[in-house]
């Protein structure tokens, strides 16, 4: 069965620890891209237009086809990409970027401010549907100030601004195309290093290499094959029968052995791939905050990453914002790694329910993963008098049941942060009426906190609201985070050149050269 | 025999009309809405309008059904709520590789199925007969599913012989096309091939037990002269009938085939537009699907008609 | 079974013990291949059930053809006869169509006479006609018995015909062989064996039937 990544239209990202610096330019003179990857990918696209596209699937593509004004280096930081440079006033809301000269889009059109200004304004119109738009929603106004140079107007200062510009969603589309009514979700043009080829549904996606692209000698690949295989095990095969030369995202379990296989390696990043428990704030027994917090307390995360992850994951220990995020606080850590049932005994019981509670846990049928997780869960949560009935259901219908519908009492899911920031964990699990807050937990005095940091540019002030933030999500424990699966991609080792980005994309697949 | 074609002709047509009002109404019925699937969790209201009047979703069922079927019998399936692609164009792409498959399965059912089952047959009861009757259990008991895993650990991952999976269109390499093709039609037909060995075993068993075996015989016919000329043929009946419900259960067999295989069929296309909710797709497959197992069941059928006369008559009538 | 035992068709794991002599030999526990030479040849065999009798797929004309096709020489040498000939010397009316006809467009009576047809196609020296009316009306009973009764009169050919109907038997036979449990328990001369019985079961068999007409008796 197929699983998705991201599962209720979020974007993905990976995050990468280790630090290499990121070659913007060839080595000297510009070299003819050559060879052809062949890459096993997990899901398919679903639409190739940024404005359109919903699933990190999409996103992925979008990454190696467009361009955004800026993109996040290795280390999550904004840089310049289609802009070269831009400034904004003391008060944080006017951003004046100076765009890259001599940018073509790929069927040779110029890139101009003008292209900018309809990429914003398509994001902007309701009719659009933009499912991102709160990362657009202080952007007041764009408006070309010559043809190559745009300014944004926000309507307050923005934290995440630059880092929102880099995500796949707000990248540029060539207007005269996108007016013209051409398709850009089944025929994408963009600016980026690859250049759309082919694609059958759920198959093959072909994009070869943009001789244009502003960065002298990228990509170094004549060709990329993108092979869909959504199967973990099939696409460890598939790399491991030579059928395909990059594997993303493999198992956990299969991990171990295929870098242990002589000619194949692999590169292992803790990232934003976070899983926890959902729970329905709205009603009992999931409603008392130490219902949640006893069913926190109860779980062994450290035995979770052992048996289910086999060790390639982390426990977490604290909130949703991971340790390596600058805004991480190392005082929230205040969940022992294997668990306190003594503890959680004393919560549920201060709870009002000494002699335990019976819960039921809804699970979506086609996440193996998330799946395999149910019989453990029940079983430390049976620890602490918590006794849980699993039952499942198709994907359809768990979607509409639990994440429309909010009919269930516990779950659980996971995804991948895409953009590295911590407005990224927290924003939409846990603001009132999120769409991705299917507990329906609703506190305005966390709304405010978390719509403070992310209107707020100074750094420091928002790394305080942040631990602010995970105080009170401690308290509440709205849902229950668990651990933080690391991202594990494996290749031959004639695959050189490749490091994994801590954004989540495989932009670097342009730095990367194949060898005899 | 041409009455009874056009009759069964026109049969086909009416189900095949039947099925797509049916396939057309389950999926409007099932949870999850369109516009939710394809524009994310929250659309805004002003997004689904503008979605639903882009793909005719905000007209009355009956007359989005109408439109869908207009199209469909001109050949235009429409476009794919997720990807924008032309779903005739992936339906004209998908369906050799799904062809090729399943007629590369129904090889292998026959192949295992017909020889086994004589060697069964002419060793009845010895150690030939319990080997073959064995290995068809395997094949029946084994999912397909099952039988390719193996499959793909020993020929791809151990010994290295053939690849785990993907595809290369016959006219572009027929020697990879065929060795991609391999692995997916053995376990694929694996399955058919051991109920139909059962079934041309004791047909042939029980032919040869008929009253007009031993008259053939009575007239100085061979043991193997009776076998061809009266069991093959009578068995033949029955094992007909039974391969046409097998072609069901092959097409049903390729979608999990194709995806454990990375075959670009029908069948995967089918998964995905299950998966995305992307109710176009999932119609246009499944209908293009049981147009193919309802004409593989017309062709057995006329098959069996030339061979039992009977058939054909008590039709007519 | 005493038709199969003639004819060395007996299901495996059946015995026959004795002699079975034909034209001289004893034939019991020849090889396959002089069993073969012999049927349809020289031995003619016509059924019980004329309808079991015939491969339901194949045409009644593919079917009664078969002697010749099995012993192709033969065939050359007693010159054969075509289907349609074979199917209008037993009487059937329309011998073209029917010999286009599958099994189940014809009657029992039909089918019997076809098979009757086809079991002498080779000229044969003996008939067995296992039961051959059991299965029929009475009016076909009379023309199966009297196309068998014309046949003999016609070829010379000795004709072996099982039945039960003890008044059939003695209407139509010149010998007659009493068999019980697959023991010949009395056998003689119609006549002596029909007025005098001597063992038992044979005088119940006659006793059990009403009037017989002891005239009338081919030779």
């Amino acid at each position: 069965m197929r699983r998705r990544y991201f599962a209720l239209g979020m974007a993905p990202a990976i995050a990468s620890i280790a630090m290499v610096g990121l070659p913007t330019v060839g080595y000297g003179p510009a070299r003819a891209a050559e060879g052809t990857l062949r890459v096993g990918f997990v899901d398919g696209p679903e639409g190739l237009d940024p404005a359109y596209a919903v699933v990190g699937a999409s996103h992925q593509i979008i990454d190696l086809v467009y361009s955004g004004l800026t993109k996040l280096d290795n280390n999550a930081n904004p840089v310049p990409d289609l802009a070269e440079s831009w400034t904004a006033d003391s008060t944080g809301t006017v951003y004046t970027f100076q765009l890259r000269a001599g940018v073509k889009f790929h069927d040779g059109t110029p890139l101009t401010a003008d292209d900018v200004v309809y990429s914003f304004q398509r994001l902007k119109n309701p009719k659009t549907g933009y499912a991102y738009a709160t990362q657009v929603e202080s952007v007041a106004e764009v408006k070309a100030l010559s043809a190559s140079t745009v300014q944004f107007t926000l309507s307050k200062p923005t934290g995440p601004f630059l880092t929102f510009l880099a995500f796949p969603g707000n990248f540029i589309v060539p207007k005269h195309l996108a007016m013209s009514g051409s398709s850009l979700t089944s025929h994408p043009v963009g600016t980026g290093p690859f250049k759309f080829v082919s694609y059958s549904p759920d198959h093959e996606l072909i994009l070869e290499a943009n001789q244009n692209y502003y960065v002298s000698g990228i990509p170094r690949l004549e060709k990329l094959d993108i092979k869909y295989i959504a199967d973990d095990t099939e696409r460890a095969n598939a790399l491991l029968g030579g059928t395909i030369d990059f594997a993303s995202r493999v198992g956990a379990k299969d991990y171990d052995n295929i870098v242990a296989t002589s000619g194949l390696a692999g590169t292992e990043k803790v990232g934003g791939r976070w899983f926890w428990i959902m729970t329905q704030d709205e009603k009992p027994p999931t409603n008392n905050p130490l219902v949640r917090l006893a069913i926190s307390y109860a779980i062994d995360r450290q035995a979770m990453v052992d048996t289910l992850f086999f060790g390639h994951a982390r426990p977490i220990l604290g909130g949703p914002i991971p340790n390596w995020s600058w805004a991480y606080d190392k005082v929230t850590d205040i969940m022992p790694p294997h668990g306190d049932i003594a503890k959680a005994r004393a919560l549920l019981k201060q709870a009002g329910y000494p002699n335990g509670v019976q819960i039921t846990m809804t699970l979506g049928s086609t996440w193996q993963n998330l799946v395999e997780q149910g019989p453990l869960i029940k079983a430390m949560l049976a620890r602490a008098a918590i006794e849980v009935t699993l039952t499942s259901m198709e994907n359809p219908r768990y979607m509409d049941l639990v994440w429309s519908k909010g009919d269930y009492q516990i779950s659980n899911m996971y995804w991948l942060s895409p953009l590295a920031d911590p407005d990224d964990f927290t924003y939409l699990n846990y603001r009132c009426g999120s769409g991705m807050n299917p507990q329906k937990f609703c506190d305005p005095k966390l709304d405010a906190l978390l719509q403070q940091a992310r209107y707020t540019s100074d750094k420091t002030a928002r790394k305080a609201l942040y631990t602010q933030a995970t105080e009170l999500i401690l308290k509440e424990m709205p849902l229950v985070p668990t651990v933080t699966a690391t991202m594990l991609d494996v290749f031959s080792t004639k695959v050189k050149g490749w490091e994994p980005m801590r954004t989540g994309m495989y932009r670097n697949l342009s730095e990367v050269t194949l060898g005899g | 025999m041409t009455r009874y074609l056009i009759k069964r002709v026109l049969g086909v047509t009416l189900s095949l009309l039947v099925a797509s009002v049916l396939l057309f109404a389950t999926l409007n019925v099932l949870p999850g809405k369109a516009s939710t699937a394809a524009l994310g969790l929250n659309p805004t209201p002003a997004a689904a309008a503008a979605f639903n009047k882009r793909y005719g979703l905000d007209r009355p069922l009956v007359a989005q059904y109408l439109s869908w079927i207009g199209g469909v019998l001109r050949g235009n399936f429409g476009k794919s709520y997720q990807t924008d692609i032309s779903i005739s164009r992936e339906i004209a792409r998908r369906t050799p590789v799904t062809l090729e498959l399943t007629s590369c399965a129904a090889l292998v059912a026959l192949v295992i199925a017909v020889p086994l089952a004589f060697i069964a047959t002419l060793g009845r009861g010895t150690i030939v007969d319990l080997v073959a009757t064995a290995v068809s259990l395997i094949g029946l008991s084994l999912p397909a599913f099952a039988s390719a895993t193996a499959l793909v650990l020993l020929f791809s991952l151990r010994l290295r012989w053939l690849p785990p999976g993907g595809y290369v269109a016959p006219t572009v390499d027929l020697g990879t096309n065929l060795k991609l093709m391999f692995l997916p039609a053995l376990s694929l037909g694996f399955v058919s091939g051991g109920l139909l060995m059962r079934i041309f075993r004791t047909g042939i068993v029980d032919a040869l037990a008929r009253e007009y075996v031993l008259v053939s015989r009575s007239r100085g016919a061979s043991r193997g002269r009776v076998l061809w000329r009266h069991a093959v043929r009578v068995a033949s009946i029955p094992f007909i009938t039974v391969g046409a419900m097998e072609v069901g259960a092959i097409f049903g067999g390729a979608v999990v085939i194709e995806q454990i295989f990375q075959l670009p069929g029908i069948g995967s296309l089918v998964l995905e537009g299950i998966e995305t909710r992307d109710y176009r797709v999932l119609q246009a497959g499944a209908l293009v699907i049981t147009a193919f197992v309802m004409i593989a069941n017309l062709l057995v059928d006329m098959i069996a008609a030339v061979i039992d006369p009977r058939l054909r008559v008590t039709t007519e009538r | 079974m005493f038709a199969r035992t003639v004819l060395g068709l007996l299901p495996p794991g059946a015995i026959a013990t004795g002699r079975i002599r034909f034209e001289g030999q004893d034939i019991l526990g020849s090889a396959e291949s002089t069993y073969r030479a012999l049927r349809g040849n020289r031995i003619g065999y016509v059924p019980q059930d004329p309808v079991a009798a015939f491969n339901p797929t194949l045409r009644v004309a593919a079917q009664i053809r078969e002697s010749a096709a099995f012993h192709p020489r033969r065939a050359v040498e007693v010159c054969a006869p075509q289907a349609v000939e074979m199917l209008r010397s037993v009487g059937l009316s329309e011998p073209e169509r029917r010999a286009r006809q599958y099994p189940h467009e014809m009657s029992g009576g039909m089918l019997q006479r076809a098979l009757i047809a086809a079991a002498v196609s080779l000229r044969p020296s003996l008939l067995l006609a296992d039961e051959p009316t059991t299965g029929l009306d009475v009016t076909t009973q009379a023309e199966i018995t009297n196309l068998l009764r014309s046949l003999q009169a016609r070829s010379g050919l000795a004709i072996l015909f099982i039945s039960h109907d003890i008044a059939l038997v003695s209407a139509i036979s010149s010998r007659i062989v009493v068999l019980l449990n697959g023991e010949v328990i009395e056998h003689g001369d119609t006549r002596q064996v029909i007025g005098s019985p001597v063992h038992e079961y044979t005088r119940a068999l006659v006793g059990a039937t009403p009037t017989l007409p002891l005239k009338g008796m081919a030779r």
